[in-house]
Protein backbone atom coordinates (compact mmCIF):
# COMPACT_ATOMS: atom_id res chain seq x y z
CA UNK A 1 0.00 0.00 0.00
CA UNK A 2 2.81 2.33 0.91
CA UNK A 3 4.25 2.00 -2.56
CA UNK A 4 1.05 3.22 -4.22
CA UNK A 5 0.81 6.37 -2.06
CA UNK A 6 3.03 9.21 -3.17
CA UNK A 7 4.91 11.11 -0.52
CA UNK A 8 4.26 14.84 -0.30
CA UNK A 9 7.85 15.66 -1.22
CA UNK A 10 7.95 13.45 -4.31
CA UNK A 11 6.55 16.20 -6.52
CA UNK A 12 9.72 18.25 -6.02
CA UNK A 13 12.07 15.56 -7.29
CA UNK A 14 14.20 16.57 -10.24
CA UNK A 15 14.29 13.93 -12.94
CA UNK A 16 16.64 14.21 -15.90
CA UNK A 17 14.76 13.84 -19.17
CA UNK A 18 17.73 14.09 -21.54
CA UNK A 19 21.16 13.27 -20.13
CA UNK A 20 23.76 15.81 -21.11
CA UNK A 21 27.35 16.20 -19.97
CA UNK A 22 29.66 19.12 -20.58
CA UNK A 23 33.28 18.94 -19.42
CA UNK A 24 32.38 16.76 -16.45
CA UNK A 25 29.39 18.88 -15.39
CA UNK A 26 25.92 17.41 -15.40
CA UNK A 27 23.81 19.77 -17.51
CA UNK A 28 20.95 17.33 -18.18
CA UNK A 29 17.67 18.66 -19.46
CA UNK A 30 15.45 18.01 -16.42
CA UNK A 31 11.76 18.42 -15.71
CA UNK A 32 12.71 21.71 -14.05
CA UNK A 33 14.35 22.97 -17.23
CA UNK A 34 11.37 21.72 -19.22
CA UNK A 35 8.98 23.88 -17.24
CA UNK A 36 11.31 26.88 -17.39
CA UNK A 37 11.41 26.49 -21.16
CA UNK A 38 7.63 26.08 -21.19
CA UNK A 39 7.08 29.26 -19.20
CA UNK A 40 9.32 31.23 -21.54
CA UNK A 41 7.60 29.74 -24.59
CA UNK A 42 4.12 30.44 -23.22
CA UNK A 43 5.02 34.03 -22.41
CA UNK A 44 6.54 34.43 -25.87
CA UNK A 45 3.66 32.89 -27.82
CA UNK A 46 1.09 34.72 -25.72
CA UNK A 47 2.65 38.08 -26.48
CA UNK A 48 3.19 37.11 -30.07
CA UNK A 49 -0.53 36.44 -30.50
CA UNK A 50 -1.53 39.38 -28.30
CA UNK A 51 0.44 41.93 -30.29
CA UNK A 52 -0.01 40.37 -33.73
CA UNK A 53 -3.04 42.45 -34.62
CA UNK A 54 -2.47 45.51 -32.50
CA UNK A 55 -5.63 47.58 -32.77
CA UNK A 56 -6.59 50.87 -31.22
CA UNK A 57 -9.54 49.11 -29.60
CA UNK A 58 -7.84 46.00 -28.21
CA UNK A 59 -9.21 42.50 -28.55
CA UNK A 60 -9.31 40.08 -25.62
CA UNK A 61 -5.74 38.82 -25.87
CA UNK A 62 -4.34 42.26 -26.53
CA UNK A 63 -6.25 43.61 -23.53
CA UNK A 64 -4.79 40.99 -21.17
CA UNK A 65 -1.34 41.60 -22.56
CA UNK A 66 -1.66 45.35 -22.19
CA UNK A 67 -3.04 45.00 -18.64
CA UNK A 68 0.02 43.07 -17.48
CA UNK A 69 2.25 45.48 -19.38
CA UNK A 70 0.63 48.57 -17.81
CA UNK A 71 0.61 46.98 -14.37
CA UNK A 72 4.36 46.43 -14.44
CA UNK A 73 5.04 49.82 -15.96
CA UNK A 74 3.04 51.69 -13.30
CA UNK A 75 4.75 49.63 -10.58
CA UNK A 76 8.14 50.81 -11.83
CA UNK A 77 6.98 54.41 -12.29
CA UNK A 78 5.58 54.52 -8.75
CA UNK A 79 8.61 53.02 -7.07
CA UNK A 80 11.57 54.17 -9.13
CA UNK A 81 10.26 57.06 -11.19
CA UNK A 82 10.99 57.94 -14.81
CA UNK A 83 14.63 56.85 -14.46
CA UNK A 84 13.51 53.28 -13.87
CA UNK A 85 11.72 52.82 -17.18
CA UNK A 86 14.90 51.66 -18.93
CA UNK A 87 14.93 48.66 -16.57
CA UNK A 88 11.36 47.81 -17.57
CA UNK A 89 12.25 44.89 -19.90
CA UNK A 90 14.11 43.13 -17.11
CA UNK A 91 11.39 43.58 -14.47
CA UNK A 92 8.69 42.60 -16.94
CA UNK A 93 10.52 39.43 -17.99
CA UNK A 94 11.18 38.56 -14.37
CA UNK A 95 7.56 39.06 -13.43
CA UNK A 96 6.23 36.96 -16.31
CA UNK A 97 8.78 34.17 -15.73
CA UNK A 98 8.01 33.80 -12.03
CA UNK A 99 4.28 34.27 -12.54
CA UNK A 100 4.13 31.52 -15.16
CA UNK A 101 6.40 29.30 -13.06
CA UNK A 102 4.06 29.61 -10.10
CA UNK A 103 0.86 29.20 -12.09
CA UNK A 104 2.10 26.32 -14.25
CA UNK A 105 3.10 24.52 -11.07
CA UNK A 106 -0.52 24.47 -9.96
CA UNK A 107 -1.55 22.27 -12.88
CA UNK A 108 -1.74 18.54 -12.12
CA UNK A 109 1.36 16.50 -13.07
CA UNK A 110 3.39 19.65 -13.51
CA UNK A 111 6.54 20.78 -11.80
CA UNK A 112 7.02 24.04 -9.89
CA UNK A 113 10.53 25.31 -10.56
CA UNK A 114 10.08 28.21 -8.11
CA UNK A 115 9.75 25.65 -5.30
CA UNK A 116 13.50 25.01 -5.59
CA UNK A 117 15.49 27.54 -3.65
CA UNK A 118 18.45 27.34 -6.00
CA UNK A 119 16.35 28.77 -8.85
CA UNK A 120 15.11 31.67 -6.73
CA UNK A 121 18.53 32.22 -5.20
CA UNK A 122 20.06 32.37 -8.67
CA UNK A 123 17.60 35.07 -9.74
CA UNK A 124 17.89 36.95 -6.43
CA UNK A 125 21.71 36.98 -6.43
CA UNK A 126 21.65 38.14 -10.04
CA UNK A 127 19.35 41.02 -9.04
CA UNK A 128 21.52 41.80 -6.00
CA UNK A 129 24.73 41.99 -8.02
CA UNK A 130 23.04 43.89 -10.83
CA UNK A 131 21.54 46.46 -8.46
CA UNK A 132 24.90 46.94 -6.74
CA UNK A 133 26.62 47.48 -10.09
CA UNK A 134 23.94 49.98 -11.16
CA UNK A 135 24.35 51.82 -7.85
CA UNK A 136 28.13 52.08 -8.12
CA UNK A 137 28.09 53.05 -11.79
CA UNK A 138 25.54 55.82 -11.18
CA UNK A 139 26.90 57.23 -7.94
CA UNK A 140 30.49 56.00 -7.75
CA UNK A 141 31.80 55.59 -4.22
CA UNK A 142 29.08 57.94 -3.09
CA UNK A 143 26.86 54.83 -3.25
CA UNK A 144 28.42 53.72 0.06
CA UNK A 145 26.51 56.64 1.60
CA UNK A 146 23.55 54.24 1.47
CA UNK A 147 25.00 52.61 4.59
CA UNK A 148 25.66 55.88 6.38
CA UNK A 149 23.41 58.82 5.42
CA UNK A 150 24.99 62.25 5.44
CA UNK A 151 24.99 64.08 8.77
CA UNK A 152 24.88 60.96 10.93
CA UNK A 153 26.63 61.57 14.27
CA UNK A 154 29.55 59.19 14.84
CA UNK A 155 28.08 57.41 17.91
CA UNK A 156 24.93 56.66 15.90
CA UNK A 157 26.95 55.64 12.85
CA UNK A 158 28.80 52.99 14.87
CA UNK A 159 25.47 51.25 15.49
CA UNK A 160 23.79 52.17 12.23
CA UNK A 161 26.41 51.14 9.70
CA UNK A 162 26.59 47.43 10.66
CA UNK A 163 22.79 47.26 10.72
CA UNK A 164 22.50 48.86 7.28
CA UNK A 165 25.21 46.62 5.82
CA UNK A 166 23.56 43.55 7.32
CA UNK A 167 20.12 44.47 5.98
CA UNK A 168 21.62 45.11 2.54
CA UNK A 169 23.17 41.64 2.39
CA UNK A 170 20.09 39.90 3.75
CA UNK A 171 17.99 41.14 0.82
CA UNK A 172 18.76 38.37 -1.71
CA UNK A 173 18.28 35.70 0.95
CA UNK A 174 14.89 36.93 2.09
CA UNK A 175 13.85 37.58 -1.50
CA UNK A 176 14.55 34.00 -2.58
CA UNK A 177 13.46 32.33 0.65
CA UNK A 178 10.05 33.99 0.64
CA UNK A 179 9.09 32.69 -2.80
CA UNK A 180 10.57 29.27 -2.05
CA UNK A 181 8.79 28.90 1.30
CA UNK A 182 5.43 29.99 -0.06
CA UNK A 183 5.56 27.65 -3.03
CA UNK A 184 6.90 24.67 -1.07
CA UNK A 185 4.44 25.03 1.80
CA UNK A 186 1.46 25.43 -0.49
CA UNK A 187 2.25 22.40 -2.61
CA UNK A 188 3.02 20.17 0.38
CA UNK A 189 -0.24 21.25 2.03
CA UNK A 190 -2.21 20.45 -1.13
CA UNK A 191 -0.59 17.04 -1.43
CA UNK A 192 -1.16 16.10 2.21
CA UNK A 193 -4.80 17.19 2.12
CA UNK A 194 -5.35 15.35 -1.15
CA UNK A 195 -3.94 12.21 0.46
CA UNK A 196 -6.62 12.41 3.16
CA UNK A 197 -9.39 12.53 0.56
CA UNK A 198 -8.66 8.97 -0.57
CA UNK A 199 -7.81 7.42 2.78
CA UNK A 200 -10.83 8.78 4.69
CA UNK A 201 -13.41 7.31 2.30
CA UNK A 202 -16.80 8.96 2.65
CA UNK A 203 -15.65 11.53 5.24
CA UNK A 204 -13.08 12.50 2.64
CA UNK A 205 -15.55 15.13 1.43
CA UNK A 206 -14.25 17.42 4.20
CA UNK A 207 -10.60 17.40 3.09
CA UNK A 208 -11.86 17.55 -0.50
CA UNK A 209 -13.57 20.86 0.24
CA UNK A 210 -10.43 22.00 2.01
CA UNK A 211 -8.37 21.10 -1.06
CA UNK A 212 -10.68 23.19 -3.24
CA UNK A 213 -10.35 26.15 -0.89
CA UNK A 214 -6.57 25.79 -0.61
CA UNK A 215 -6.28 25.58 -4.41
CA UNK A 216 -7.98 28.96 -4.70
CA UNK A 217 -5.68 30.31 -2.01
CA UNK A 218 -2.68 28.88 -3.87
CA UNK A 219 -3.69 30.63 -7.10
CA UNK A 220 -3.80 33.89 -5.15
CA UNK A 221 -0.45 33.16 -3.47
CA UNK A 222 1.11 32.35 -6.86
CA UNK A 223 0.01 35.73 -8.24
CA UNK A 224 0.91 37.69 -5.11
CA UNK A 225 4.35 36.14 -4.76
CA UNK A 226 5.25 36.94 -8.37
CA UNK A 227 4.03 40.49 -7.78
CA UNK A 228 5.97 40.76 -4.50
CA UNK A 229 9.16 39.48 -6.13
CA UNK A 230 8.93 42.07 -8.91
CA UNK A 231 7.89 44.81 -6.47
CA UNK A 232 10.84 44.18 -4.16
CA UNK A 233 13.17 44.23 -7.16
CA UNK A 234 11.86 47.68 -8.06
CA UNK A 235 12.29 48.83 -4.44
CA UNK A 236 15.93 47.66 -4.46
CA UNK A 237 16.39 49.28 -7.84
CA UNK A 238 15.01 52.51 -6.40
CA UNK A 239 17.76 52.51 -3.75
CA UNK A 240 20.40 52.11 -6.43
CA UNK A 241 18.96 54.62 -8.90
CA UNK A 242 17.73 57.40 -6.60
CA UNK A 243 19.47 56.75 -3.25
CA UNK A 244 16.37 58.05 -1.37
CA UNK B 1 -44.46 58.06 -22.26
CA UNK B 2 -45.47 55.51 -19.67
CA UNK B 3 -42.70 53.15 -20.75
CA UNK B 4 -40.03 55.80 -20.34
CA UNK B 5 -40.07 55.96 -16.59
CA UNK B 6 -39.42 52.26 -15.93
CA UNK B 7 -36.74 52.34 -18.60
CA UNK B 8 -35.01 55.23 -16.85
CA UNK B 9 -35.29 53.43 -13.55
CA UNK B 10 -33.83 50.30 -15.08
CA UNK B 11 -30.93 52.32 -16.47
CA UNK B 12 -30.37 53.81 -13.06
CA UNK B 13 -30.45 50.37 -11.49
CA UNK B 14 -27.90 49.09 -14.02
CA UNK B 15 -25.69 52.05 -13.27
CA UNK B 16 -25.94 51.49 -9.53
CA UNK B 17 -25.12 47.80 -9.91
CA UNK B 18 -22.10 48.65 -12.00
CA UNK B 19 -20.86 51.11 -9.40
CA UNK B 20 -21.42 48.54 -6.67
CA UNK B 21 -19.41 45.91 -8.53
CA UNK B 22 -16.64 48.42 -9.12
CA UNK B 23 -16.58 49.32 -5.43
CA UNK B 24 -16.40 45.69 -4.30
CA UNK B 25 -13.63 45.08 -6.83
CA UNK B 26 -11.64 47.94 -5.39
CA UNK B 27 -12.15 46.62 -1.88
CA UNK B 28 -11.04 43.17 -2.98
CA UNK B 29 -7.86 44.39 -4.60
CA UNK B 30 -7.15 46.46 -1.49
CA UNK B 31 -7.39 43.32 0.64
CA UNK B 32 -5.09 41.45 -1.73
CA UNK B 33 -2.60 44.29 -1.71
CA UNK B 34 -2.55 44.35 2.09
CA UNK B 35 -2.20 40.59 2.16
CA UNK B 36 0.79 40.93 -0.12
CA UNK B 37 2.37 43.36 2.32
CA UNK B 38 1.64 41.02 5.22
CA UNK B 39 3.19 38.02 3.49
CA UNK B 40 6.19 40.11 2.53
CA UNK B 41 6.95 41.41 6.01
CA UNK B 42 6.51 38.10 7.86
CA UNK B 43 9.46 36.22 6.44
CA UNK B 44 11.75 39.26 6.44
CA UNK B 45 12.24 39.21 10.21
CA UNK B 46 12.70 35.42 10.40
CA UNK B 47 15.37 35.44 7.69
CA UNK B 48 17.21 38.39 9.21
CA UNK B 49 17.40 36.87 12.71
CA UNK B 50 18.28 33.43 11.32
CA UNK B 51 21.05 34.82 9.14
CA UNK B 52 22.36 36.85 12.09
CA UNK B 53 22.62 33.71 14.20
CA UNK B 54 24.31 31.76 11.38
CA UNK B 55 26.87 34.51 10.73
CA UNK B 56 27.49 34.77 14.47
CA UNK B 57 28.11 31.03 14.83
CA UNK B 58 30.42 31.12 11.80
CA UNK B 59 32.55 33.94 13.27
CA UNK B 60 32.46 32.27 16.70
CA UNK B 61 34.07 29.19 15.19
CA UNK B 62 36.78 31.26 13.50
CA UNK B 63 37.67 33.43 16.51
CA UNK B 64 36.78 30.84 19.19
CA UNK B 65 34.58 33.29 21.08
CA UNK B 66 31.42 31.23 21.45
CA UNK B 67 28.76 32.48 22.19
CA UNK B 68 29.50 36.21 22.32
CA UNK B 69 29.46 36.93 18.58
CA UNK B 70 26.40 34.74 18.10
CA UNK B 71 24.45 36.88 20.56
CA UNK B 72 25.84 40.07 19.03
CA UNK B 73 24.85 39.09 15.49
CA UNK B 74 21.45 37.88 16.66
CA UNK B 75 20.62 41.37 17.82
CA UNK B 76 22.23 42.87 14.73
CA UNK B 77 20.11 40.60 12.55
CA UNK B 78 17.00 41.58 14.45
CA UNK B 79 17.79 45.26 13.96
CA UNK B 80 18.53 44.67 10.27
CA UNK B 81 15.21 42.87 9.84
CA UNK B 82 13.29 45.71 11.47
CA UNK B 83 15.24 48.15 9.30
CA UNK B 84 14.22 46.29 6.12
CA UNK B 85 10.58 46.15 7.23
CA UNK B 86 10.57 49.87 8.02
CA UNK B 87 11.94 50.66 4.55
CA UNK B 88 9.30 48.51 2.87
CA UNK B 89 6.49 50.03 4.91
CA UNK B 90 7.73 53.50 4.01
CA UNK B 91 7.26 52.63 0.35
CA UNK B 92 3.75 51.43 1.27
CA UNK B 93 2.95 54.84 2.76
CA UNK B 94 4.25 56.48 -0.40
CA UNK B 95 1.84 54.30 -2.41
CA UNK B 96 -1.09 55.35 -0.24
CA UNK B 97 -0.39 59.05 -0.52
CA UNK B 98 0.46 59.05 -4.22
Amino acid sequence: MASSVHGPMEQFEIKPLIDLNLAGYDISFTNSSLFMTLSVLIAFTFYWFATRKSALVPGRLQLIGELIFDFTLSMIKENVGKEGIKYFPFIFTLFLFILLGNVLGLLPYSFTFTSHIIVNAGIAVFIFIGVTIIGFSRHGFHYLRLFCPEGTPIPVAIVLVPIEIMSYFIRPISLSLRLFANMLAGHVLLKVLAGFVISLGFIGIIPFLAVSAVTLLEIMVALIQAYVFALLTTIYLNDAVNMH
Amino acid sequence: MTSKLPNDLRNLQDKLEKIEIDASDKNNSEIQKNMGYGLRVGIELVVAVGMGVLIGIFFDKIFNTSPILMIFFLFLGFAAGINNIMKQLNSLNKDRKG
